[in-house]
């Protein structure tokens, strides 16, 4: 007999043409997400994206003006966040002052009704989860910041939420603990397979931790896909200076596929279809190497200056009026000075037209 | 700057301080030192010491029937203002709605208005809704009294509190009755308290709104105080006068420690 076919599980999450506006302010326009269970995906954006906006949506703070909200399958668009079966950890630990660490943790299973025995083995099992064992009868205040923001996680996750929304949870950590507690963040999800969506300005850190990015800009979702996608192939001239840093050069189709030509009367060979007559190539400054005059898609340039970084040192060169970045090893660059005339290479497999 | 640390100044400083809290002591020492003296008629200083003005005073059911209306009247009062108030604060604290700030000026408008027009407005309000003078009547003027002095209090106790913690409960299934009960009322005891004074030793020491408000056979305190002095120099009055110090002080110290005890908890 053969297995009957998997029941196709839905989305953890799912928002469907949401549209959020504040009186003429559009916050989101017709936004549409899925969150598969057990994945840690990231919403970035600059500030004013919608990317918080997004969160609260989903966490029940605000109500789209259109569209619908689905967790686990069920329409939860009209229900308050009590009745949603989310986690949130905020921006600042936000732990009940006036509640010692077992009582924070406690809180969400008294609401729900987890009787005694059980609740207090559920707590336990969680502080050691999180590290926190011996701590639970200190009150918030007498905690690190690192302490309180794993109080903030336990609290969430010990109701075993559909989703866990972290809104930029370690903003209010210093630039190494903040490195740390991201690392453990995504281990701990990962471990517990937690499905998460994480708001973060930081592209770094939506890099480092995302199984998925998804790139916000002006209510709009720019591009989505795993970090690696979203940094070598980016789809918008948005995605491709926000993340990371990119020359993006004026380019014209040179008629031929995979040909653009660009100032100076340079013909590059790209990786995708110009999709248009006029628009830009994008090149990463590290992709950019020392060339030998003899290879394909070599730029004649001069060097405007230099930017010592340790390993790697930053050019600031030109093709006539065209000005571009080079991130070359510091050991390439150590035989170059101001003003002299430079070739450069550049392989086709990283170069991208963008209309 | 050198006069700051001169040792001149310094002793001025002093000098100045025991002339502030001599003048601001000066009437509750005279009103205390009048009650303990032995004289018939109210003088100071005392020639001697006796308690037989307080003796006389628990004895006069005009007082003490009084204390008892004054006590049950203010507690009365406190707690209606504090039920209606606590929402009230939250509301213009919290919410930016079309009309928010004119309701918050009305409610702080018993401030301003001298109590004589208050009084007079709701003697005849009081007559016009048939409740009349009374302990109804009175109630409802030391509601409209008190309740500006607890919203007051509770908004700034409301902006110092985080509303973050309502959305953190929130999401950790709290139901609103419970985010109030479990979240927001025990963050805000300390302000409570200190609404909770203000309200009752407002209510207490009232005479100018109940002097209207007052039915013939049942005055409050202050009233009672109030019309005692006109027709006697009876230092019975200054006994009872120093009653009502001692009281409102233990008041105030005790609600005191219990914000500071909480605060420390």
């Amino acid at each position: 007999m053969r297995d009957p076919a998997p029941i196709p599980q839905p989305p953890a999450v799912a928002l469907s043409a949401v549209s959020k506006s504040y009186g003429e302010v559009a916050a989101l326009e017709l936004l549409s997400l899925d969150v598969r269970c057990g994945e840690l995906v990231c919403l970035l954006g600059p500030s004013g994206c919608g990317k918080t906006t997004t969160l609260r949506l989903i966490a029940g703070f605000t109500s789209p003006t259109r569209g619908r909200v689905f967790i686990e399958g069920a329409d939860v668009t009209a229900k308050p966040p009590h009745l949603r079966n989310i986690g949130m950890v905020f921006q600042h630990p936000a732990l009940f002052p006036h509640l010692s660490v077992f009582e924070n943790v406690e809180f969400g299973l008294r609401n729900i009704g987890v009787a005694n025995p059980e609740r207090r083995k559920r707590v336990n099992g969680m502080f050691a989860t999180v590290r926190l064992a011996g701590l639970g009868a200190r009150y918030p205040r007498e905690l690190s910041g690192g302490q309180q923001q794993r109080v903030a996680l336990a609290r969430a996750l010990v109701l075993r939420p559909a989703v866990l929304l972290l809104d930029e949870p370690f903003s209010s950590l210093d630039a190494q603990l903040r490195i740390h507690m991201r690392e453990e963040v995504r281990a701990l999800v990962h471990q517990l397979n937690a499905t998460t969506v994480l708001v973060t300005h930081d592209q770094e850190e939506a890099l480092a931790i995302a199984d998925r990015v998804v790139v916000m800009n002006k209510g709009c979702i720019e591009q989505i896909g795993a970090p690696s996608d979203i940094y070598d192939v980016p789809q918008s001239r948005f995605v491709a200076e926000f993340i990371g840093r990119c020359n993006l050069l004026p380019c014209k189709s040179a008629g031929g596929t995979h040909m653009v030509t660009i100032e100076g009367g340079h013909l590059l060979s790209i990786a995708n279809d110009p999709a248009g007559d006029e628009g830009v190539v994008a090149i990463r400054p590290e992709h950019l190497v020392l060339g030998n005059g003899q290879s394909p898609n070599n730029l004649r340039v001069e060097v405007l200056q230099f930017t010592y970084l340790g390993s790697r040192t930053h050019l600031h060169v030109a093709i006539q009026n065209l000005k571009m970045l080079v991130d070359l090893p510091s050991a390439e660059a150590k035989a170059l000075s101001i003003g002299q005339p430079l070739e450069l290479r550049v392989d086709p497999a990283f170069v991208r037209f963008l209309p | 700057m050198p006069w700051q640390n001169s040792r001149l100044s310094l002793l001025g400083w002093g000098l100045f301080q025991v002339a502030a809290y001599f003048v601001l002591a000066l009437p509750s020492l005279v009103i205390i030192g009048a009650s303990l003296n032995p004289a018939s008629t109210f003088s100071f200083p005392p020639r001697g010491l006796t308690l037989a003005w307080y003796m006389k005073a628990m004895e006069t059911p005009a007082f003490t029937d009084s204390f008892l209306l004054s006590v049950e009247l203010a507690c009365l009062a406190t707690a209606l203002s504090l039920l209606a108030g606590t929402p009230a604060a939250y509301a213009l604290q919290r919410y930016r709605l079309p009309g928010l700030q004119s309701l918050h000026s009305l409610l702080l408008s018993p401030i301003v208005i001298p109590a004589i027009v208050l009084g007079i407005g709701l003697l005849m309000f009081a007559n016009l809704i048939g409740i009349g003078q009374g302990l109804a009547a009175l109630l409802l003027g030391h509601f409209v009294l008190t309740l500006p002095y607890v919203v007051r209090t509770l908004i700034s106790s409301f902006s110092l509190f985080d509303v973050v913690l309502e959305e953190a409960a929130q999401s950790l299934r709290a139901s609103w009755p419970v985010v109030w009960f479990r979240v927001i009322l025990p963050n805000i005891i300390p302000g409570l308290l200190s609404a909770a004074i203000f309200a009752f030793v407002t209510s207490f020491g009232n005479v100018a709104l109940s002097i209207f408000l007052v039915s013939g056979s049942a005055a409050t305190l202050p009233v009672q105080m109030f019309a005692a002095v006109e027709h006697s120099s009876d230092p019975t009055l200054a006994a009872v006068a120093t009653f009502v110090i001692l009281i409102t002080g233990a008041i105030v110290l005790c609600i005191d420690r219990l914000a500071n005890l909480q605060r420390l908890i």
